[in-house]
């Protein structure tokens, strides 16, 4: 008898956890727009994830001036490329270094800017000082001014550029963490799980970050967007990802000479980071109305 | 017969906080003592330092200076380890039943917090088993186990909060206005809960209120505080009999009774309105709004003496008045 | 013969979104003398404020729906006049305090001007410039405030003196009825006796009629003249001030209500005899007398529609235990 009154409780929690997230899944499946923004970015992000498939690296970066600058065609579905390579498979390999750089560069400016502010709101007073201005002459610089300097600094390639983004995003992230910790530290239950004797540690993971989590997931989610844009401006400007590999921004740098003969040219890879930004924004609204508690009832 | 301890004690307790006008004496030399399975209510208007008091007690508030006592054992300097220790014996439950507790956590998750954080128990199940134990102390049904809190109403989650402090088997409880947020019969039930869990933990509560009615039906002792000091403290019904104190003697006048008869009965009415302790002066705090105010209340402090049984009162014309 | 001045006739309001539909009124009927102090006593979500809201039309709107009922006011039928009618009417005939002084005062603008926007909109006897100012200090002289801190904004007042500042706006018209709704419960007990003297000093003075909404017996006993009970949107019982707090003869949750308060002369923790359980959803409430769940006296003959039962001229009690003398 005493078994079945210890199980009881336990097993009832796990089943409402989950439908808790049914609940939101059901909120954010009723959102079309976001519905629309989850699919294109699950095909990019598959496509993406088997690009070798697709056709492989060596394929995207092997020159065949014979072919070069061709139309769309049924053989080549976004035409070729100045050297004769194939855009659509350039676009997939480029999504692929654009994409990983939005998602790495994003959940990492999250997490460290994230711990930051939480920390420092958590703390207060002089430690909170110090970071908060420390973060204050960091954000005074533009962001792609600084990741231009950090990248400058560092060199070029893949980890120097998400290094430079995550620096330029920690400043934003700090604040919203420390804004919505700051609204749920005056609250009575961190009060009471302090005189319950229990840990800063215990406090911040229990307490703190489940009650700040859904803003930051929405934050992040939008982030993922204007990191790819980010990217792709480097690469612009030639500080980015360098030749031969592809990335959106840098298959714009090299189409510019030939933008008025062939604007496909500079239209296709417009196009992957229009639709993958739009997206990202999309999925990213959709969540917050999903996760919006004032919304429950 | 060997002499009673009091289970919590503070001498010269005080908390002054720094603010942008100067500091404000929050907590301006308070001692009590409570002994074990007794009640103190602490009486008060907005801003008279009563919730400071309790938080510096438990240190959730480090004081200025000033000692405490639980059961005889300093706990001003305790270490931290120490104090998570001594945080399991003094509880608390607070005023607002909507910010204090995480609305995030189901009901048995939040009733089981600190018994899972301080493995209380050896295993998983006999901390749910527990939590089953106090909702049903507590009077709370066991199908809302898994609730969330915002699908509950301000009783059953003042309800949640006491299981929670309780959790910990602790001996002393500092109870933060936890009816004041309450309806009237919602209210009710929760003070007689309180006092069925006085009777049958044996324990001790510093229960603090605005609302004089509720501190008299609660409390063996009381003590009345203005603007971070103590006024007057004596044994509940004397308190109520004889108030000495001219703020009491206001205080209690301007309740409004329930009783048809009082109707057009004079009102102690006190002029002006309660100052923030910013910079005191010497002299008693009282005295700019106090009819029986001489020279004598505004050069120096006014201390704390016995004027009856038990009874002390902060006034130099407490005898004539 | 006392001249009646406000009468509601069977009024039932109900809050309706995509969700759920709340009844937080079901059929209520008062009415008001001139001069006389009503207080409507009942906890939260018993639907006092909605009364009062759909009194002054204030009701928000699409959601806030008046199903049933007439409002006569001097008369005239509040319900079917239009917006700008209304807008007449508040403020210079029909004003409100509302709970939270903090809330109800605009932070930007001084407190005169406050008062003085009052008086401009109501301005029917083309009162000059310098007139409107006149009146501003005499208002803030009789609600206690020095007229030299009309220039004040209201963050430079403590919470009890921009009590009086709301209390002076919506007697500045001199309104034949004011509704106050829960004025006093954000205030210190030693304030709330300052202001509710103040009040019963206006009142008398200038013969205002008075709907007082509290859930404060103690309040309802030293400023009104009648008392009406709510219980999920219902009055369950009204009466004189002494009907209601002398006898025995009473609704349950009457009963109950004073059973909850701790009294002052009674004897220290002694336990209280609350009424047990909650208040019933108003999305879903029980057929029949909404109390019954609640009620020690609950029979089966409680799950009919209960009407009201007449004990006096003056005292009805909504229960069937009083049925038989109907």
């Amino acid at each position: 008898m005493e078994t079945t009154k210890i199980n009881a409780p336990f097993e009832v929690i796990t089943i409402k956890k989950q439908s808790q997230m049914k609940e939101i899944w059901r909120r954010f499946k009723k959102n079309k727009l976001a519905m629309t923004g989850l699919i294109v970015l699950t095909v990019m992000v598959l496509a993406a994830v088997f690009a070798e498939q697709i056709g492989t690296y060596e394929t995207a970066i092997t020159l065949n001036v014979k072919n070069k600058l061709q139309n769309p065609s049924w053989h080549h579905v976004f035409g070729t490329d100045g050297y004769g390579r194939d855009l659509f498979l350039r676009c997939v390999h480029g999504g692929r270094v654009s994409l990983f750089i939005g998602f790495v560069a994003s959940i990492a400016g999250m997490l460290c800017g994230g711990l930051l502010g939480m920390i420092s709101a958590y703390y207060g007073n002089k430690f909170d000082n110090i970071v908060m201005r420390t973060l204050d002459v960091f954000s005074a610089i533009p962001t792609i001014l600084l990741a231009l300097t950090l990248v400058a600094a560092l060199g070029q390639g893949i980890f120097n550029i998400i290094v430079a983004l995550v620096i330029s995003r920690i400043p934003a992230f700090a604040r919203i963490v420390r804004a919505s910790t700051l609204g749920v530290v005056d609250q009575e239950y961190i009060e009471a799980a302090r005189a319950g004797g229990t840990s800063d540690l215990h406090i911040m993971v229990k307490h703190i970050i489940p009650n700040v989590v859904s803003p930051l997931i929405v934050q992040t989610t939008m982030n993922v967007s204007s990191m790819i844009l980010q990217t792709a401006s480097l690469s612009f400007l030639g500080l980015g990802i360098s030749a031969p590999r592809p990335e959106w921004g840098a298959l714009i740098s090299e189409a510019k000479e030939f933008m008025r003969i062939k604007p496909f040219m500079i239209i296709f890879p417009g196009l992957c980071i229009i639709l993958a930004s739009a997206s990202i924004n999309l999925l990213g609204d959709g969540l917050r109305d999903a996760l919006d508690p004032r919304l429950k009832s | 017969m060997e002499k009673l301890q009091p289970i919590l004690e503070t001498k010269n307790l005080k908390k002054y906080f720094n603010v942008n006008a100067g500091i404000l004496h929050a907590v301006d030399d308070i001692s009590v003592s409570i002994m074990p399975r007794k009640t103190l209510g602490v009486v008060g208007e907005s801003g008279c330092g009563k919730s400071t008091l309790g938080r510096t007690i438990l240190r959730l508030i480090e004081p200025t200076s000033g000692e405490i006592f639980f059961k005889g054992e300093k706990i001003v300097q305790s270490k931290s380890a120490r104090m998570r220790e001594m945080r399991m014996k003094m509880q608390i439950i607070f005023q607002d039943p909507y910010s204090s507790i995480n609305p995030r956590m189901t009901v048995s998750e939040i009733i089981a917090e600190y018994m899972l954080f301080h493995k209380l128990y050896r295993s998983k199940a006999e901390v749910w088993n527990r939590t089953a134990q106090l909702m049903n102390t507590v009077g709370l049904a066991r199908r809302l186990a898994n609730a969330y809190p915002h699908e509950l109403d301000g009783g059953r989650r003042q309800r949640i909060g006491i299981a929670r402090a309780l959790s910990v088997n602790p001996e002393f409880i500092v109870c933060d206005e936890p009816v004041s947020a309450l309806d009237v019969s919602i209210q009710a039930q929760i003070l007689n809960l309180l006092l069925e869990l006085q009777k049958e933990f044996g324990l001790t509560y510093m229960f603090i209120t605005h609302d004089l009615s509720v501190v008299k039906h609660i409390s063996d002792e009381i003590m009345v505080m203005y603007l971070g000091q103590c006024v007057e403290k004596a044994p509940a019904d004397d308190l109520f009999r004889n108030p000495r104190h001219p703020y009491t003697k206001a205080l209690l006048s301007a309740i409004p009774v329930p009783d048809i008869r009082t109707r057009d009965k004079e009102i102690i009415t006190i002029k002006g309105e309660v100052k923030s302790p910013i910079n005191p002066t010497a002299g008693c705090r009282f005295a700019g709004r106090c009819e029986f105010a001489d020279n004598r209340c505004t050069q120096t402090d006014v201390p704390l003496t016995i004027i009856g049984q038990n009874h002390l009162c902060a006034c130099v014309r407490a005898k004539e008045i | 013969m006392k001249e009646t001045l406000l009468e509601v006739t069977d009024l039932v309001v109900k809050y309706k979104t995509d969700l759920e539909t709340v009844s937080a009124v079901n059929g209520i009927s008062f009415n008001l003398n001139k001069g006389e102090t009503l207080g409507i006593v009942g906890e939260t979500g018993a639907g006092k404020t909605t009364t009062a809201l759909t009194i002054l039309k204030l009701l928000p709107e699409r959601v806030g729906i008046i199903e049933n009922g007439r409002i006569l006011f001097e008369g005239k039928d509040l319900l079917s006049l239009s917006e700008r009618d209304m807008m007449k009417m508040r403020g210079d005939k029909i004003s409100m305090i509302f709970q939270d002084p903090m809330s109800s005062l605009n932070p930007v603008h001084t407190i005169g001007a406050q008062i003085a926007e009052a008086l401009k909109l109501h301005n029917e006897k083309n009162r000059t410039k310098e007139q409107l100012e006149t009146r501003v200090d005499e208002v803030l002289e009789m609600v206690g405030i020095p007229p030299s801190r009309k220039g004040d904004y209201p963050h430079q007042f403590s919470g009890g003196m921009k009590q009086r500042v709301v209390i002076a706006i919506a007697l500045a018209c001199e309104p034949d009825l004011l509704i106050a709704d829960e004025p006093t419960t954000a205030l210190d007990v030693t304030i709330q006796a300052q202001v509710l003297m103040l009040m019963r000093e206006l009142r008398d003075r200038l013969q205002t009629a008075m709907i007082l909404i509290t859930h404060d017996l103690g309040v309802v006993a030293q400023m009104c003249d009648r008392v009406a009970v709510m219980y999920a949107g219902e009055l369950v019982e009204t009466g004189t001030l002494k009907d209601i707090f002398t006898g025995e003869r009473h609704h349950p949750y009457t009963k109950g209500l004073f059973g909850s308060i701790p009294k002052l002369n009674g004897e220290s923790k002694s336990p209280l005899s609350p009424i047990e359980g909650l208040m019933p959803d108003p999305t879903d409430l029980p057929a029949g007398c909404s109390f019954y769940p609640r009620c020690p006296h609950a029979s089966e003959q409680c799950l009919l529609k209960q009407s009201d039962a007449i004990l006096s001229s003056t005292h009805t009690v909504r229960c069937r235990l009083f049925g038989k003398e109907a």
